[in-house]
């Protein structure tokens, strides 16, 4: 029996079960584009599949992408709604038929199914914090020596290969203790009461940034840094790609990093 | 006596719900301050005691769609949780025993329809736009042939902002650019794309699994296209104009102006202070 996209997913799910996890079916992790049944000739992980993503799986010889973040633009992956121009989506659908590739997304169940999330493991281990993070979702709390806040964000800047960071907050401001948060406040609010600072990969500007905004006048001294989701998640696929080449022998598995999709633009650049 | 359950009622009746209050609904308004934001900072430095400030954005900071939503936030326990929380408590704080309110009314930003905020968003940044397109929140406007990072250079300081997220080659001449106020959508990044002689776009926010990545896949399937981020902020507070201009007219009489806030944050190569007024 060929080995397929399908056979791959439930060596996966056989193996989040073996080590005490449910694997839920509501969730947003499942096929997004092609067969399940087509032979599998390799497997790509990747934090997201882009154009550029899947062109270097299939230049490497793989036929099954495994992303953590959508294909089609959308939480959903759906397709353009009725009514609104579907070139690009039909472009890249074309594109995937062309190359016969399937598409598989594991978001959920990678940060959930595992003893601890190994997304965030990978994040704190780049920091070199690993070993002073108590808990391993959000909420997570960093003890470290005492540190001005600008020198936190140069730290995080250059272990995650980033210049997509963001302060709000004194940047004289002594840290302590460092707290994550997902991409909205309600993801925070209960680790920030403990916490000086609170890090989190990409906000909108409307209630984080606000909400720091005016603690810095109001209540206490808090701060947030603001790093690009890329630069927190995207290494995660590394470490996913080493787990499945213990499940899935038989072929190759490579991990294919996403770059930042943005670079930051100062006046007087 | 105009107070701001009145003017609640009035953008209510006109369709331009939801809005909500906190603070005094019926004292009578003395001063009116359109504001993207009702920041802590903003409050403070009001000079009356019976002031309203009408916002876009959540004063307690949730977000635009909470009304939308707020089944979604309850589950999240967001309500339970912030209830206990020192600025939430002490923003209400600030609107306890007193005389002003705020108004949280965010698609009266839409005053003329949806292309609004992008409208003046581009106006403030010195181009002169074409006709929008009624139906879609993005604008266009038509210039001589310059690089899209000479642009943006110039436009900056008239945003009054440090530094943008880009996407796409700054050296690029363009003759023709999309506006779109508030976070970009890829339907709405897909409309300027159609049209050739486009070649990028300003925008408020792009969010990294959607808009981001649609701009990535649009120039490796060869439709390059540059793009800058300045901030939902900047993107949008220059409508505060057009809101202004409409309250005058719902509020006769009384002190309408607007109030705009600088860049919340600040990047890692500079520092400034957040205090969120200028």
């Amino acid at each position: 029996m060929s080995l397929t996209p399908q056979l791959v997913v439930t060596r996966i799910m056989e193996d989040v079960a073996r080590r005490g996890h449910t694997w839920s079916p509501e969730t947003i992790d499942g096929f997004k584009f092609g067969d399940p049944e087509r032979p599998v000739t390799g497997i790509a992980v990747t934090w997201m599949a882009t154009v550029d993503v899947v062109r270097a799986a299939a230049d490497a010889g793989a036929s099954f992408v495994i992303t953590h973040e959508p294909t089609f633009w959308n939480h959903l992956d759906a397709p353009p709604q009725d009514g609104t121009d579907a070139s690009l989506y039909t472009a890249k659908t074309r594109l995937l038929e062309e190359l016969g590739m399937t598409i598989w997304r594991f978001h959920d169940h990678h940060h959930f199914a595992f003893d601890r999330d190994p997304v965030l493991d990978d994040f704190f281990e780049r920091l070199g914090w690993l070993a002073s993070t108590s808990g391993n979702s959000i909420g997570a709390r960093t003890d470290l020596e005492p540190i001005r806040l600008a020198d936190l964000a140069e730290h995080l800047a250059r272990r995650l290969d980033t210049r997509a960071v963001r302060i709000v907050g004194d940047p004289d401001l002594l840290v302590r203790t460092v707290g994550y948060g997902a991409h909205d406040l309600a993801s925070c609010i209960d680790a920030l009461r403990g916490v000086d600072v609170i890090v989190m990969g990409e906000v909108r500007e409307w209630d984080a940034f606000e909400y720091f905004r005016d603690a810095s006048l109001l209540a206490e001294r808090k701060a947030l840094i603001d790093v690009s989701h890329a630069a927190v998640e995207s290494g995660s696929a590394t470490g996913l790609a080493n787990w499945l080449r213990g499940i899935v022998p038989e072929v190759p598995v490579i991990d294919i990093r996403v770059p930042e999709p943005y670079q930051t633009f100062a006046v007087g650049s | 006596m105009i107070t701001a359950a009145d003017v609640q009622k009035a953008l209510v009746d006109q369709g331009r719900g939801p809005a909500a209050i906190w603070g005094s609904a019926d004292t009578a308004i003395e001063q009116v301050i359109v504001c993207w934001s009702a920041s802590a900072a903003t409050m403070s430095a009001a000079e009356h005691r019976s002031t309203v400030f009408v916002c876009r954005a959540h004063p307690f900071f949730a977000s635009p769609a909470y009304f939308d939503a707020a089944e979604i936030m309850d589950e999240q326990g967001w309500l339970e949780r912030s209830v206990g929380d020192p600025v939430i408590a002490a923003k209400a704080a600030m609107l306890e025993g007193g005389t002003s309110a705020i108004l949280w009314a965010p698609r009266l930003w839409d005053v003329d329809g949806p292309a609004t905020r992008s409208q003046a968003f581009a106006e403030a940044g010195g181009f002169a736009i074409e006709r929008p397109d009624p139906d879609i929140g993005a604008v266009t406007a038509e210039l001589p042939s310059t690089s899209f990072g000479e642009l943006l250079s110039r436009a900056l300081p008239q945003w009054e902002v440090s530094r943008a997220f880009v996407m796409g080659n700054m050296e690029d001449h363009v003759t023709r650019v999309g506006f779109v106020a508030g976070v970009a959508s890829p339907a709405e990044l897909q409309s300027l794309m159609l049209d050739p002689s486009i070649g990028g776009a300003f925008v408020g926010e792009v969010v990294e699994w959607e808009g981001a990545p649609f701009v990535v896949d649009a120039a490796a399937l060869g439709r390059p296209f540059a793009l800058a981020a300045v901030g939902a902020a900047a993107s949008e507070q220059f409508a505060g104009a057009a809101v202004a201009d409409r309250l005058r007219e719902l509020v006769p009489g009384a002190d309408v102006r607007c109030e705009f806030l600088r860049e919340a944050s600040w990047p890692i190569d500079q520092s400034a202070d957040s205090s969120g007024r200028r």
